[in-house]
C-alpha cells in the first residue's frame, strides 16, 4: 500500500514520531502493527513497528534508527511516498480496566504500548529507560506514568520492575526488551500478564515462521499472526 | 492474445511462476494480497509426517542482499495438515503443490498414501534439501545412494505432478535429478538455499543454534541461474528455477536459460502480491513484445 509520510518530528536524536496517511489501512486495534519497506540498497526486508497512534486519516509510528535499514526510513521527506503493510498482527479486543490494569515499557518499548491507552483515560504506567533517553519523548507526548530510568538525572532510579510493587493491579501490560519482559513475568506473580512481543521478522504477514517465541509447552507462537501480544506468563525468555 | 501457461507434469500453471515453499505459508496467508486466479500457484511449507516444532531462535538474520533461515520446517505434521490445513487449500483456485519433507525412509510412503485419498491440491515437491534439520533430510541428497533407496518407487504411489526439491551444496543433486526424471518425476525444482553461517564477535559464538543456515534472496540469483542452467543440461524434464528472483527481469533470465517456470520465495516476504503483480508484467511484456507464447523465451539462451 502506498502511503504518504504527512509528518516528522525528531523527538530526540535517533528517535522520530512518523506519521503517514492511512489509506487502505482497516480498523485499527491496540496492539498491532505496521511494516514499512525500507530502501537502503543492501538490505531486503520491511521493517515492523508498533503503531503508536491513528486516527481515521493518518496513522503514526515511533521509530528509533538502528541502522541503514530503519535510517532509510527516517531519512525520508514529508510528501514522499512509501510502500507499507497495515495493520498487521492481532489486535487486542478486550475492554481495558484501566484502574485495575498496570502498563509498563521499557525503552522503545513505549511505542508497543502507547496504543492501548485510550484517549482521556488516566492508566497506571511505568515508563523506563537506560539514563534518559527517552526523557524527550516522555516530555514530548505528555506521558501520564512514573517515568524511571537506571543511571543519569532522573529522580526516580532503578529498573521498570523495581518499581512494580508500589502499585495495585490485576493485569499487566508490557512491551520492552526480552530481559525486561522476563523480569516483568516474576513480578505479575501469577496475575495476568500480557506482553507485547517484539522479534526480528522477515514476512510479518505469517508466511515464514521466523518470529517465533516459544511457549511453556514447547510450542511457538508467532509474534506476527498469533501476536503481538501474547501470554507474558507463558513465555520461555531465553 | 498472449499464452503464458506452462504444463509441468499434468498440471497447467497459468502462469510459469510459483511461490516458493517455505515463503508462501499454507497458501491462505497470501489470500489477502493476491488473486489466486491470476496467478500460477505455490507450494506450501513442508509438511512432515509428524509434526517438527521447529528450531530455536533466531531463526533468521538479514544479510548484504540477502535473508539467512533456520526454521526448522516448523508444522503439526500430515494428520493435522489433512484436518486443519486442507480444508482451506481446496478453496484455492491456482495450482498447488504440498511440499513433502522426509527424515526416514518410510515416512514419504506412509504421508503419500494418506494424502493419495484426499484431492484439493495437484502435485507433491519432495523436499530432501532443507538444510535446517540436523538428521535425515538434506543427508538424502547428499549421495546418489541414499536419494535413489528413498524415491524409488515414488512415482508407483501418486498420478499427481511430481517434483523433487534439490540442493545446490551437493553435486551429487545432478545425478539424482537424472534417476528421478528415470523414476517418473515430472519436474526438478533447483535450487533449495544455499549453506552458510553467521558469527557472533562478541560472544565468539555461532549466530544459530544449528550453526548453518539457508542463504536466500537477491545475492544467490546469479549462483542459481548457473546451476540451472547445468541441471537443464542434465535432464529432459522441465527444471524450475529458483533463486533470488525480485522482478520480471530475474524471471524472464531463469526462463531464458531454460528454467520451464520459477519459484519466487524472499521477494514474497517482502512483497506478499509480488506473484499478482508480475503475472500482469508477464502479460504486458509479451503484449509489448509480440511474443505469442512463454514457450518462445523458454530455454531461448543463445549458446
Amino acid at each position: 500500500m502506498k502511503s504518504i509520510l504527512l509528518n516528522k518530528k525528531a523527538i530526540s536524536e535517533n528517535l522520530a514520531l512518523m506519521t503517514f496517511s492511512r489509506e487502505g489501512c482497516e480498523k485499527i486495534l491496540p496492539g498491532q502493527f505496521l511494516s514499512i519497506r525500507q530502501t537502503a540498497g543492501e538490505k531486503i526486508l520491511r521493517r515492523p513497528f508498533s503503531i503508536f497512534g491513528f486516527d481515521d486519516k493518518s496513522v503514526s509510528v515511533l521509530i528509533k534508527a538502528i541502522g541503514r535499514g530503519t535510517e532509510s526510513i527516517t531519512d525520508m521527506n514529508e510528501g514522499e511516498s512509501a510502500d507499507i503493510l497495515c495493520p498487521l498482527g492481532k489486535g487486542f479486543e478486550e475492554k481495558i480496566d484501566y484502574d485495575r490494569t498496570l502498563f509498563v515499557a521499557g525503552g522503545i518499548g513505549i511505542a508497543g504500548i502507547n496504543s492501548f491507552i485510550a484517549k482521556g483515560k488516566k492508566a497506571k504506567m511505568i515508563f523506563g529507560d537506560r539514563e534518559g533517553e527517552f526523557s524527550a519523548a516522555a516530555d514530548y507526548f505528555s506521558i501520564d506514568c512514573l517515568y524511571v530510568s537506571e543511571k543519569g538525572k532522573n529522580p526516580n532510579r532503578g529498573r521498570v520492575t523495581e518499581f512494580i510493587d508500589g502499585f495495585e493491579f490485576d493485569a499487566i501490560i508490557a512491551c520492552g526488551p526480552k530481559a525486561m519482559l522476563r523480569a516483568v513475568k516474576e513480578k505479575a506473580n501469577g496475575r495476568r500478564y500480557l506482553a507485547v512481543c517484539e522479534e526480528i521478522m522477515a514476512c510479518g504477514v505469517g508466511l515464514c515462521n521466523g518470529c517465533a517465541v516459544k511457549y511453556d509447552d514447547n510450542t511457538f507462537k508467532k509474534v506476527c499472526i498469533d501476536g503481538p501480544v501474547l501470554d507474558g506468563n507463558r513465555i520461555i525468555y531465553d | 492474445m498472449t499464452d503464458t501457461a506452462v504444463k509441468i507434469g499434468k498440471t497447467i500453471l497459468k502462469k510459469p511462476m510459483l511461490g516458493a515453499s517455505g515463503c508462501s505459508g499454507w497458501g491462505d496467508e497470501l489470500r489477502k494480497f493476491n488473486d489466486f486466479s491470476k496467478i500460477g500457484g505455490f507450494v506450501t511449507k513442508s509438511i512432515t509426517y509428524r509434526e517438527k516444532i521447529g528450531n530455536e531462535m533466531p531463526r533468521i538474520m538479514e544479510t548484504c542482499g540477502g535473508l539467512m533461515n533456520s526454521i526448522g520446517l516448523e508444522n503439526k505434521g500430515a494428520e493435522y495438515f489433512i484436518k486443519e490445513v486442507l480444508p482451506s487449500l481446496k478453496r484455492i483456485e491456482c495450482a498447488k503443490f504440498l511440499n513433502l519433507a522426509v527424515f526416514e525412509g518410510d515416512e514419504l510412503q506412509k504421508m503419500m498414501d494418506m494424502l493419495e485419498r484426499e484431492d484439493g491440491f495437484d502435485g507433491y515437491e519432495i523436499n530432501i534439501s532443507c538444510p535446517n534439520v540436523t538428521h535425515g533430510g538434506i543427508s538424502f541428497n547428499s549421495s546418489l545412494d541414499e536419494a535413489t533407496k528413498l524415491l524409488k518407487g515414488t512415482r508407483k504411489m501418486t498420478e499427481r505432478t511430481l517434483l523433487l526439491k534439490l540442493s545446490p551444496a551437493f553435486e551429487a543433486s545432478f545425478e539424482i535429478a537424472r534417476m528421478a526424471q528415470e523414476e517418473g518425476f515430472d519436474g526438478i525444482t533447483f535450487t533449495n538455499t544455499y549453506i552458510g553461517t553467521a558469527v557472533d564477535v562478541e560472544k565468539r559464538s555461532f549466530i544459530f543454534k544449528n550453526r548453518q543456515a539457508g542463504l536466500s534472496g537477491p545475492s544467490i540469483k546469479p549462483l542459481s541461474l548457473m546451476n540451472v542452467y547445468k541441471m537443464r543440461k542434465s535432464v529432459s524434464i522441465p527444471v524450475i528455477g529458483v533463486g533470488g528472483i525480485t522482478n520480471l527481469r530475474d524471471v524472464l533470465e531463469f526462463l531464458i536459460i531454460g528454467a520451464s517456470a520459477v519459484q519466487i520465495g524472499t521477494q514474497l516476504l517482502v512483497e506478499p502480491d509480488i506473484l499478482t503483480r508480475l503475472s500482469g508484467e508477464l502479460d504486458e511484456y509479451m503484449n509489448e513484445k509480440g511474443i505469442r507464447s512463454i514457450v518462445e523465451i523458454i530455454g531461448s539462451i543463445k549458446e
